[in-house]
Order: structure tokens, then sequence, then C-alpha cells
């Protein structure tokens, strides 16, 4: 179980803008093996979404891959023919998106929509596809009575559920999540990542959790990748992170959040804001708001990211990066 | 759909119909001046004559009375007698406005494929060339004054090439008995430059409204879904925008149709097509003012029904109407 399913390789995409160029990804290189998890992490608009998306080439109309290879299963989705991406959209690689309210079709039953994707790639009869469909309601726990119903018919945390189960329709290898619970209420958001967890083991599949909530990766993924202004900073198994957190970055993200099982309580927030992608800062990026920031050296020259042994990777000046 | 929402919608028309005639009775109440000398030619000063005439009209009933002799006289179509055609209104008015229509099923279903199309196919190429052009040419028309726009059809394709006929609804003085093939061909040949030109003035706003539809309904995110899923773009603007988009874009058109039945005054006038807009202009002119009444019920009636269809219609294209 050692073989990549999916390997992102330098992933620079960029958005073309009227003044210039917005560089959302930057460079970023991970890993995920065949039943793995890994969490995708970092403040809003550092390039979480535009890194997931790119993935599947699902980029809005202005932007692009600039360069950098996306394997999956060894095979390069960056030059993939039309034809090719569209099959292998959700039969592969399925998306579970951020706006659970908005992310199905209002006029459409939701088994409708599950159907669809079910009869788009394979050959089976609408019949043995709605079938399908019942059984997926089972398994994220929505009452299979229920399966004509329309959108507005289920609560938030219903339509997220179908919204996985759409996801699960084609038995894709790798599932992303972008921050699939941001839009529910605490309650619900602990529900639906129980259930993530619970059938990530029950399926065996891969996924790719995007969320600006750390809490959430520790208790879905084997694997972290920190994601801060287009660059990957900290990258490595979930717990060694936690416990062995290198990058000051990393260590400021975990105190930010509390866990979701707990009350929500008010916690040190990060002074600052991310920096502008368009106009990135020389060095290091997070050298305006890092407390470690060494002058003549953070704000000149980038740290390049560095294997520290047993897979954990760090790009800080300070922690090997000097080598 | 359940009866419970249908006769919920019933009531509810009527609740309006009822509210609009009591209005325009309150209104014509209202109105300075007085009903008799305004239904005379001469001042009357003869009280005798005057309370006859207060007979005649029923003005000498108490209000309650009034209102309920209004109220029948308008649900059987009763209007009363024109005061130019000498007769009675609704004979008058029944022919004119099936002439509207004529016109009406001519042009509308044309401006409404056009607007469709167009604005699917404008939405679609969002902010590129074609959107670029279409949009153009569209608020280019839609901001001429349709009286114009058919006037200039008129000079062009009638009286310079000779194209097709632009006087009426027939060729003057040909009489025939029956509808057979030769009057149709008559009446099509005659419904071309009015039917293009009225075309011309609708179209637009539908088109405009189906492509702000289509434009947001790509921002939504189950746009994103659809194209994750791997739909073709294709696929996802017909399964997924088109039947969204249709939403706003059918309420705008069931809402116009209603107007039909008042038709395009300026093309009915230009090419003097005898239908129920020219009548209220003349009407308008002559101050016949039981057809201006009669008129203007009609077209609240029509407001009212356009109303119901639509929520009756809704219940089918809009699921989330159907819980209610
Ligand atoms: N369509 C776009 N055009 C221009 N800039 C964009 C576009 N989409 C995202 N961006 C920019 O790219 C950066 C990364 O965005 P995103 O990937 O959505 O971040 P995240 O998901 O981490 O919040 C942000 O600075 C954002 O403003
Ligand atoms: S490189 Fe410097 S600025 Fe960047 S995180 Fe490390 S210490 Fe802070
Ligand atoms: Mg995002």
């Amino acid at each position: 179980m050692s073989e990549r399913l999916l390997e992102v390789k330098d992933l620079r995409t960029y958005f073309k803008i009227t003044a210039g160029e917005v560089k959302a990804v930057d460079g970023v290189s991970f890993f995920l093996n065949h039943s793995e998890s890994i969490g995708l992490v970092g403040e809003s608009g550092c390039g979480k979404t535009t890194t997931a998306l790119s993935t599947i080439r699902l980029l809005p109309d202005n932007g692009y891959i600039h360069s950098g290879q996306i394997l999956f299963e060894g095979r390069d989705i960056t030059n993939l023919p039309e034809k090719e991406l569209r099959d292998f959209r959700w039969a592969q690689a399925s998306m579970i998106f951020q706006g659970a309210m908005n992310a199905l079709n209002p006029v459409q039953k939701v088994s409708d929509q599950i159907v669809e994707a079910i009869l788009l790639h394979e050959k089976v009869t609408k019949r043995d596809a709605l079938e399908r469909v019942k059984g997926l309601f089972d398994l994220v726990g929505i009452d299979v009575k229920r399966v004509n119903a329309y959108p507005h018919e289920f609560s938030g945390g219903m339509r997220q559920r179908a919204i996985i189960a759409m996801a699960l329709a084609c038995n894709p290898k790798l599932v992303i999540g972008d921050e699939p619970t941001t839009a529910l209420d605490v309650m619900v958001q602990a529900q639906i990542i129980d259930l993530i967890n619970d059938l990530r083991h029950k399926l065996n599949m891969s996924m790719l959790m995007i969320t600006h909530d750390l809490s959430i990766i520790t208790e879905t993924c084997d694997r972290i990748a920190v994601m801060y202004a287009g660059k990957i900073v900290e990258y490595g198994k979930t717990d060694v992170v936690v416990r062995k957190t290198l990058h000051p970055y990393t260590d400021k993200l975990i105190h930010a959040f509390p866990n979701i099982y707990q009350p929500r309580v008010m916690v040190e927030s990060i002074p600052g804001d991310p920096p502008d992608l368009f106009n990135p800062p020389a060095g290091c990026r997070f050298n305006a708001r890092c407390e470690h920031a060494v002058k003549g050296l953070c704000d000149c020259k980038e740290p390049p990211l560095v294997d520290m042994g047993g897979e954990h990777f760090v790009a800080c000046h300070l922690r090997g990066g000097n080598q | 759909m359940s009866l419970r929402y249908l006769s919920k919608r019933l009531m509810y028309t009527l609740f309006v119909f009822l509210f609009v005639v009591t209005f325009n009775f309150v209104l014509f109440r209202l109105m300075p001046g007085d009903p008799v000398a305004m239904l005379s030619k001469e001042i009357v000063s003869d009280p005798e004559a005057r309370a006859a005439m207060e007979k005649l009209y029923g003005l000498d009933k108490p209000l309650p009375i009034q209102f309920l002799n209004y109220l029948k006289s308008m649900i059987t179509f009763d209007f009363g007698q024109s005061f130019q055609y000498r007769e009675d209104v609704w004979t008058v008015l029944k022919d004119k406005i099936a002439n509207t229509l004529i016109l009406g099923a001519a042009s509308v279903p044309l401006s409404i494929i056009i607007g469709v199309v167009g604005g699917i196919i404008a939405g679609a190429h969002h902010g590129k060339k074609l959107d670029i052009g279409i949009t153009s040419f569209t608020m280019l028309v839609y901001a001429v004054p349709s009286f114009w726009l058919a006037m200039i059809f008129l000079l062009i394709f009638g009286v310079k090439l000779g194209w097709a006929p632009f006087n009426g609804m027939l060729t003057a003085g040909v009489q025939y008995n029956s509808v057979n093939w030769a009057y149709l061909k008559d009446l099509f040949r005659h419904l071309a430059l009015p039917a293009i030109s009225y075309a011309l003035a609708c179209f637009g706003s539908y088109l405009m409204i189906m492509r702000g539809s289509i434009v947001d309904i790509y921002g939504e995110d189950f746009v994103l879904t659809a194209r994750a899923k791997g739909l073709s773009e294709r696929q996802v603007r017909n399964r997924h925008i088109v039947p969204n988009a249709m939403l706003p874009t059918t309420n705008m058109i069931v809402m116009s149709l209603a107007f039909i039945i008042t038709g395009a005054f300026s093309i009915e006038v230009l090419f003097t097509w005898p239908g129920m807009g020219r009548v209220m202009v003349d009407s308008v002119m002559r101050r016949d003012y039981p057809m201006l009444q009669a008129s203007n019920y009609i077209i609240a009636l029509m407001v009212i029904i356009a109303n119901f269809v639509l929520d009756i219609l809704y219940t089918y294209i809009d699921p989330r109407v159907r819980v209610e």
C-alpha cells in the first residue's frame, strides 16, 4: 500500500487579472498514497481551493496551470485532453465543495443529480443507478424514503450528507473535500466529520481534505500539509507535525484552533494578514508576521522545503533551511 | 400540486379581482365632475331630465346597490354603449381583441424564441465578443422607440421594396366568405411586417433577462459541482443552467403575455391593424369612456389571470414552490 495515488510536483497555478497575475499556488509539492488522507490547512486565501481545483483541472476561466505536474496513478492530469479529463473527473476523483447550501441544483431531485453522475461514467440502467443511490443514502445516514426529495427539503446537514453520497457514487479513488463543514453549524460539523471518518475507514478511500481549521485535520487525516501564501511550509505525518511542530506558522495555527468536539472558545488569533499573492513579499512569505524572523535573512532569501527525516518537511531558515 | 394550494391561489385571485373592481368603482365615483354632465353633450339643467338620466344609468340607487350592479355588469362583460361606435362595447371589443391576439400569436412566440435562445447564447459567452455583439444589438433595438423601428420597417420592406403589405389585416375591398386558403394567405402577408416589427420591439427584455439569469447561474456552486461530475460544458448548460435561468424568464414572459392584449399601440396604429391597441388610442382621442373603462378592465383581468397561471406554472418548474 505504498504506491502513490497522487503526486503533485512543483505546481504553479496562476490567475490572470487586469493588473497582471495572482500566483495563487506557487511551487506546491506533496504526495498521497492509496487509502491515505491528507489535510491541506492554512488561512483563507492561501491557495488551498486553487490547489484542489487544479488537481481536477476545474479552474475558473482566468486561472491556468503555469507549470508543474499532477500525477494521478502516474498519469499527468495537467496535459490530459478534454474528453479524458471529463472521464477522469468524479470517476477517479470527486469533490465535495465548500458551499454546502448551494452545491445542489435546486430544481432537480437530489437522487437524480446523483444518478446523473453514475450514468455519465458507467454503463448501468437508470434503475440500477437509483438502487445504488438508495444504498448511498443509507450509507451516509439519510432515510431512503427521502429519495424523491429536492434539495430545499433537506436541512444543511442532510444536504452535505447527500453531497458526500454524490461524491462516493462512482467509487472514486480520491475524494477531495474543500472545507466540507464550514457552512454548517458546530453540532452538525462534528457529525459530518464523524461520518467522513467512518466512511474513510469503511471504504478505504483516499482523501484530500481542505480546511482552515486544523482540528478537523487532526481528527481525519494521516498527513498534514500546511500552506501559507501559495506555498507549503510544513508537511508530514499528522501526529509528527502536531507533536513536533517545526514551522512557526504551524505553531500559530495549532494555537488558533480549539478542538472541534469542545465548545468554541475565544482563541488566540494570528496577528496580521496573509500577504497579497499578486505581489508576494521577498524572502520567507511569513516574515512580516513571524516572531522569529531574522533580519537580513528571512526577508531576503526564500527558505527551501527541507526533508527533516521521517517524511517531515519544513521551509524555515531556523529549521535546517540554511543547509 | 395540491388541491389546497390550488384553492388558495384561486381565493387569492378572486380577492385581487374584487379589489381591482372595487378600486375601479371607487375611482369612478371619486372622479371630479358630474357624471350626468359627462354623459351628455348638452348641459342638463332640467331637473326632470336629469332625474331620468340618473335613473337610466342607475345613479339614483344607493351606493351598495350601484356597486353590485357594477360588479354584475363587469362579470357579464356588459360595458354599455361605445360613444364612438354607437354599439355595445363588448361586441366591438371582442373582435378587436381577436385581431390583436392574431398579431400577438404571430409575433410573441417569435420574440420569446429569439429572446430565450439569444439570451442563452449571450450568457454562455459572457464577456466574449459574441455576447457583446448580441447585447449591443439588443440594447440598440430596445432603446429605439418601437414606432420608429416599425416605421423604418414599413418604409424599407413595405414602401421601398414592396415585399409585404403594410395596411390593415386584409386587402381592402376583397371579401372572403369563409376562412379559406386565400383568406389565410392574405392575412399572413399582412401579418408579416407588423408581426416582425412587434417581435423586434419585444424580444429585448426577454433576451436581457435570460442572459442576466444565465450569467448569474454560471457562478453558482452547483454549476461547479456539475462540471466536476464530468459533464461537458454543453450538458452543464442544458441540464443545469438553463432550467434554473428559465425561472425568472418565465415569470417575465407570462407577465408580459398579459399585456399582449393591449397590443403594441404604435404598431397597430402604424400598420392600421384593427386591434385593441388602436381602439384604445382612438378611445382616448374621442373620449370614449365606456370603451376605455372596458379596455382597462380587460387588461387588469389579463394581468390577474396571468398571475394565476404563473402560480400554477411555477409549481411545475420550481420544486421549491410545491411544498407550500
Ligand atoms: N478567479 C480568480 N481570479 C483571481 N484571483 C483569484 C481567483 N480565485 C482565487 N484567487 C486568489 O487566489 C488566492 C488563493 O485563493 P484560494 O485558492 O481560494 O484560497 P483558499 O482556498 O486557501 O482560501 C487568493 O489570493 C485569491 O484572491
Ligand atoms: S524563515 Fe524566518 S520568517 Fe520564515 S518562518 Fe522561519 S523564522 Fe519565520
Ligand atoms: Mg477556499
